[in-house]
């Protein structure tokens, strides 16, 4: 309840910092662009717009939203509340995720139509956002200025990109089955053709591990940032 | 002077503490070192694996880099600016000798400064911009526009939340190279909307051999546009300071 209560909240303050319209906007260029691209390279054009933008809006907007609410002193008072540090990133990671779902959507819909396997492509999304989503809560957590927030995403993101080298045929290596983004980009790779089961498995049981990895990190720097010491008892909240 | 000088002072102590300071200057620089070097051998195997050639495009990339450059120190100016207004430290300087129409115009010029030095530096050492140092006009649009997406930032993001959604728009203005690259007159006309369009334009009119009265024509658009965007979000900005 109080997870559903924060997620409801960071939506309306997303829609309040204007993201739904600024996302409309980027995606209807998006569109004018998409179509413009020849049908043999249109696939892997859109996989991989999907992948580096609504999939990933969350590296940048989440740490921005919360530097906002550390330097404005908003933990003082929610994590005085009941509310659990896992609760709040899961509220973060849903309300992205859910930005990320509907600007995806409204880029495939109009230019290549509904996805083949829209399961996987779903859960591409949604996993992905919630990967990024997090090491920007990670990334945001680590950093003093909005301006050290972005070097500082960019850096830890950066390593995840590699993966695309394979999916373009730059460079390929079985190691890029250890990375999270090579699940991405096979999970999103079931908009324009079908995805054997086996490869759905392997792609979200590896975001699954990366999100577990990267979210327990999120918490043990929110933990030391929020959390205080109280008669050497550890709590929640302070 | 002196209150600038302390400033100035101050936001190179900023640059070894935050990392993006320096990437203001590092960026461009990085991008020029990037064209310089790496596009030769990135050209030849992208011929030796499809057989496209990119540097028949380089006109197209050289603008590309030539308008990121202004977006990458504006953005990261106007971020820098928002910070300090949602800290209020913009306040403090306000009670200072320098205040707040020091403030802004120092924040300004700054950027433009950065901007002036890396853009020639790009011209001259990338290798692959077709502009001579002396045909400076397209550069001097492209500078107009660091001050001009950091005051779009500060002017219409109510925080630096606001300001990286909205920073997403700023980097759709790469849509004005590309327009004026790819797209037929009179339908890139309507590009002419985004500033980046004016200085991409004129770019392509001096690199195009037939010597004609649209390059002035086209100059001087373009500087009334960005005169007059500048003046309307300069007017903004002050307003949502007071």
């Amino acid at each position: 309840m109080k997870t559903w209560k924060l997620f409801i909240f960071d939506m309306r303050f997303q829609w309040k910092q204007r993201f739904y319209v600024v996302y409309l906007f980027v995606c209807s260029v998006y569109v004018g662009i998409l179509h413009a691209i020849p049908d043999s390279r249109l696939g892997k054009v859109l996989v991989l717009l999907t992948f580096s933008d609504p999939s990933a809006l969350g590296l940048l907007l989440a740490g921005g939203i919360v530097l906002l609410e550390r330097g404005q002193g908003i933990w003082n008072s929610l994590f005085a509340t009941p509310v659990k540090l896992w609760e709040y990133l899961l509220a973060k990671c849903l309300s992205l995720s859910l930005l990320s779902l509907a600007a995806a959507f409204a880029i495939h819909l109009p230019v290549s139509g509904w996805p083949v396997s829209p399961l996987y492509f779903t859960l591409g999304i949604v996993l992905t956002s919630f990967f990024f989503t997090l090491i920007g809560i990670a990334a945001a957590l680590g950093s003093h200025s909005i301006n050290g927030f972005l070097i500082r995403s960019q850096a830890y993101a950066l390593v995840f990109v590699l993966p695309v080298l394979g999916y373009l045929n730059v460079f390929d290596t079985p190691l890029y089955m250890l990375f999270p983004s090579q699940g991405s980009l096979l999970l999103l790779s079931g908009s324009v053709h079908l995805l054997s089961h086996e490869d759905g498995g392997y792609a979200i049981a590896v975001l699954v591990v990366w999100i577990g990895i990267v979210g327990s990190l999120a918490m043990r720097l929110l933990s030391a940032t929020v959390r205080n010491t109280d008669g050497g008892r550890r709590h929640e909240q302070i | 002077m002196n209150k600038y000088k302390a400033l100035l002072y101050c936001d190179m102590r900023n640059a070894a503490r935050d990392p993006m300071l320096l990437l203001i200057l590092a960026g461009p620089l990085l991008l020029v070192l990037t064209t310089r070097l790496g596009m030769p051998p990135l050209s030849n195997w992208i011929a030796d694996k499809t057989g496209y050639d990119l540097l028949a495009y380089k006109a197209f990339i050289s603008l590309l880099i030539q308008a990121l450059i202004p977006q990458l120190i504006g953005a990261a100016t106007g971020l820098l600016m928002l910070d300090e207004r949602d800290e209020r430290i913009i306040d403090c300087y306000a009670v200072t000798p320098l205040r707040k129409r020091g403030y802004i115009v120092y924040r300004l010029i700054l950027p433009v400064g950065i901007c002036c030095g890396m853009s020639l530096l790009f011209v001259s050492a990338s290798g692959i911009s077709g502009l001579t140092v002396g045909q400076t006009l397209p550069l001097l649009l492209f500078v107009l526009e660091a001050p001009l997406f950091a005051l779009f930032l500060v002017a219409f993001a109510a925080n630096k939340v606001e300001g990286l959604a909205l920073s997403k728009l700023i980097s759709l203005t790469l849509l004005g190279p590309a327009c004026a690259y790819f797209v037929a007159e009179p339908w890139q006309w309507l590009a002419g909307l985004l500033p980046t369009y004016w200085p991409s334009k004129l770019y392509l009119e001096l690199a195009a051999a037939d010597n004609g009265w649209q390059r002035q024509a086209i100059f001087a658009i373009g500087l009334s546009v960005h005169l007059l965007l500048l003046y309307d979000l300069l007017r903004r900005f002050v307003n949502r300071m007071e």
